[in-house]
């Protein structure tokens, strides 16, 4: 029976792998089970690792696009729409 | 006089009698982020200027209709990515998001645990650093999980306002973000295999 339980309690890999992608809504208890299984599972430590290393790679592109930005243009444009749309 | 809070029933009306003070506000205040969003979708600065353009058309033809029932960032948002879901209907594939997505189930055995184990995150790591292959893999997400993406991870709205902006359930926005991640993490790896 305790094993039974402990299997429900303890995540599978498969909803390790979701939990992972949607931290920041999980409560106490779901990331406690989190923690529980990469204690003992090394292929979703590497993969927690892999979706960190992924974030942080999404901001590094999306700032690397921002830069890239001319902001003479984006002036322009802001002054054209204020122009048009206001008495 | 500038203001902080765009959502109040005051501000609104100053809007909907298009005051130049408050229209100039609003403006200034959420045309860069509007076009960071736009950009991030589309990536092409004309196509992303058009698009702006039309989004704040759409949005002081619907002042009138605005009761403040949510925030005005997100009614913004809403419009622009109708727009932007509008420009690229013709290409964009329809994601089922009630039967399981079999590229990441591949990844599962039956019992739940991996039947591909993820790669090693130093080897990962290569790939991952490569901005170029990178946005490559991103290219080839469905336009819906790039928006869930991008709104969640560099523009830091909440599920509530992300929910609203792209009119899907929370469940459904766990999937999205769920399925973003997997396909560019095994996109990611395949490059890294060929590194």
């Amino acid at each position: 029976m305790l094993k039974r339980w402990m299997n429900q309690f303890i995540f599978s890999c498969k909803d390790v792998s979701f939990q992972v992608c949607n931290r920041a809504s999980l409560g106490l208890l779901t990331r406690f089970r989190l923690f529980l299984h990469s204690l003992v599972c090394g292929p979703c430590r590497n993969y927690i690792v892999q979706i960190e290393q992924l974030d942080s790679s999404m901001k590094d592109l999306i700032s690397s696009r921002q830069n890239s930005l001319e902001q003479t243009n984006l002036d322009e444009l802001t002054k054209r729409i204020i122009n048009k749309h206001g008495n | 006089m500038a203001t902080d809070n765009f959502s109040s029933p005051d501000f609104i009306l100053r809007l909907k009698k298009k005051e130049m003070e408050a229209v100039s506000q609003l403006v200034e205040k959420y045309n860069p982020v509007l076009y960071r969003g736009a950009m991030a979708q589309l990536k092409e600065p004309v196509s992303a200027e058009e698009v702006l353009a039309d989004t704040w058309e759409a949005f002081f033809a619907a002042i009138d209709r605005f009761e403040g029932k949510s925030h005005i960032r997100t009614f913004l948002f809403g419009i622009l990515y109708n727009k932007i879901r509008e420009r690229r209907r013709h290409n964009a594939r329809f994601i089922d998001l009630e039967n399981p997505d079999p590229i990441i189930d591949m990844q599962f055995a039956n019992d739940g645990h991996w039947a591909n184990q993820p790669m090693d995150p130093e080897r990962f790591v290569g790939a991952s650093q490569d901005l170029e292959a990178v946005e490559n893999c991103l290219e080839a997400l469905a336009e819906k999980q790039k928006q869930a993406f991008y709104l969640q991870e560099v523009e830091g709205e909440s599920r509530e306002e992300i929910c609203k902006i792209l009119e899907v359930t929370s469940t459904n926005l766990g999937v999205l973000i769920y399925r973003a991640k997997n396909q560019l993490r095994i996109c990611l790896e395949a490059k890294a295999v060929g590194l």
